[in-house]
């Protein structure tokens, strides 16, 4: 039998007449229904994905920074007087040899008495003394892992313990006033992330439960001709990919200019803190992932409200 | 075809809607389910249709013994069945040809196969310019008529009709009879509930009544099927 050109125009695009293409179909078809009401709940969706993004940005860009600011910690060995240049700078190149130290600086007492000279307003005041009171010193930087106080304090006995060594000092307050706020932002960030996808999760929720509600007697009628429950339920699966899809684009864009406009004044911040480089951009395929976290989130969102009290959810016992 | 025995069926807080119903419908027969409403028509094509299951009883439909039926099994029953309502249920927003589509697409037949079967079903009800209408577009008759349509498209074995002529003014409801006269000479079962005393009256043919969910009398063929309108007989 021929088949008329208007049974062709009002069939559409072959690709609606498979499960899965009727399935995207009834789900595009639904969204642009509504094209208000479906662009506020993606752009609700996008901003409250968007801050556990830029936060999870910015951590990813910390962590690649971990330890920059404890390049900047050392211990100070002071020696005896009575070591000259030759022993004290052999020292330093012995304790460099350790494997939780990193580098060791070696200052003469010639040195140290010039930097006291030029820093100090007492510097007149050391030439009425015969000789430079000032002992040599061994500027030490520890391993990454060493930076802890326990650790510090074990080095800088052991230090100690050498007899050419009289004092040891180091300043760890400002590096554990560092950690201390990183360590609550952190825990602040994973809080309010978790709290922001709970959030995300009950929107597409909520939506996919009113979709339910709104196309119960579809589903009935898709019900009562045979169909599986997967074939009802699928529209509704693509509904929560697509939301989560999309709310995930759109955080990824705000995030990444959030970012942005952040960047600057941690670079700032940063410097302040000894770190020569700034925080990186974070990777395309970190920014790329968000859609697809996005996805996978509005697909458990999907299917958590589809297999609980879903309204109508007698209509997919069979 | 269908097979009833003993079949009841009651609701929570001692509702019964059917009580005791045994009867048996031939292959290729065309009966009307018969009674007031709440006789128990509605709940009867539910058991059929396996959209609920028995309190007791054993139901039997085109050899599927319903006991034995797993319940992933039931969409795959439930495609071998055309239905029809009263208020044809159709989809407002999707066209005809959509609607008509829809058990084909369930039924995962090919594009192709899709385009030529409701091609046939829209030009058989008369309906192949409307393809790209809208429900909403179309008169009551036209509605019931896409519905029968769609009912019929996927070429079931059984027909189940419940008031399917319920909202349609006589002229109209003679069109509907009509069609599912033609079909069932094709050799579709056809069980068809109604409380229409004109239209019972139109059409000699086998009756199965419900009364107050119980089955006052069993599906019986009758000898001759009137034509109302021509004068002339349509045989069972």
């Amino acid at each position: 039998m021929p088949i008329s050109d208007s049974i062709t125009r009002a069939a559409g695009s072959q690709r609606g007449y498979t499960a899965r293409g009727y399935a995207w179909r009834r789900t595009r078809t639904r969204l642009a229904a509504h094209p208000v009401a479906s662009s506020v709940s993606l752009l609700v969706l996008g901003i409250v994905l968007a801050l556990p993004v830029l936060l999870s940005f910015l951590a990813m860009a910390l962590d690649d920074h971990r330890g920059d600011g404890d390049r900047a910690v050392t211990l100070t060995a002071y020696l005896e007087t009575s070591v000259n240049d030759l022993d004290g700078a052999a020292l330093a190149s012995r304790i460099a040899a350790r494997p939780d130290v990193q580098t060791t600086r070696y200052i003469s007492r010639d040195e140290a008495l010039a930097t006291f000279e030029a820093e100090s307003d007492l510097g007149d005041a050391l030439d009425l003394l015969e000789e430079n009171p000032l002992p040599g010193a061994i500027v030490i930087t520890p391993e990454h892992a060493v930076v802890a106080r326990d650790r510090m304090q074990a080095l800088s006995d052991e230090f100690l313990g050498l007899s050419e060594i009289v004092e040891v000092r180091y300043d760890l307050q400002w590096v554990e006033r560092l950690q201390a706020v990183v360590s609550l932002l952190r825990v602040a960030a994973v809080l309010v992330t978790g709290f922001l996808t709970l959030t995300a999760l009950l929107v597409i929720a909520n939506t996919i439960r009113l979709e339910l509600l709104a196309r119960r007697a579809e589903r009935e009628v898709c019900h009562l001709l045979g169909a599986s429950r997967s074939f009802v339920n699928r529209p509704f699966l693509y509904t929560g990919v697509l939301y989560g899809l999309v709310g995930g684009v759109l955080a990824a864009a705000m995030a990444v200019v959030a970012f942005g406009l952040l960047k600057a004044p941690a670079d700032t911040l940063a410097g302040l803190y000894g770190v020569d480089q700034g925080i990186a951009w974070p990777e395309l395929s970190r920014v790329a992932a968000v859609p697809l976290l996005g996805a996978a989130l509005g697909l458990a969102a999907a299917v958590t409200t589809l297999y609980s009290a879903a309204p109508g959810a007698n209509v997919t016992n069979s | 075809m269908i097979q009833f025995d003993a079949v009841s069926l009651h609701f929570g807080a001692g509702q019964t809607a059917l009580d005791d119903v045994s009867f048996e419908i031939e292959a290729g027969s065309f009966t009307f389910l018969v009674g007031h409403s709440g006789a128990g028509k509605s709940s009867l094509l539910q058991l059929i249709a396996r959209l609920a299951r028995p309190s007791s009883g054993s139901i039997t439909v085109g050899g599927i013994d319903y006991a034995t039926l797993r319940t992933r099994h039931e969409p795959a029953l439930r495609r071998q069945m055309g239905v029809i309502f009263q208020d044809n249920q159709l989809l407002g927003d999707r066209n005809v040809f959509d609607n008509v589509a829809l058990p084909l697409i369930i039924g995962g037949f090919r594009y192709k196969d899709v385009l030529t079967r409701v091609a046939a079903a829209l030009e058989r009800v008369d309906l192949a310019p409307f393809a790209n209408a809208y429900p909403a577009t179309l008169s009551g008759g036209q509605q019931q008529r896409v519905g029968i349509a769609r009912a019929l498209v996927a070429r079931p074995r059984l027909l189940l009709a419940d008031e399917p002529t319920g909202n349609l003014d006589a002229g109209m409801s003679q069109e509907i009879m009509e069609l599912l006269l033609q079909f069932h000479r094709s050799g579709v079962t056809v069980l068809l509930a109604t409380h229409d005393v004109s239209l019972l009256q139109a059409y000699d043919l086998a009756r199965l009544e419900l009364s107050a969910g119980r089955c006052v009398s069993p599906a019986v063929a009758p000898q001759r099927a009137r034509h109302p309108l021509r004068g002339r007989h349509a045989h069972q």
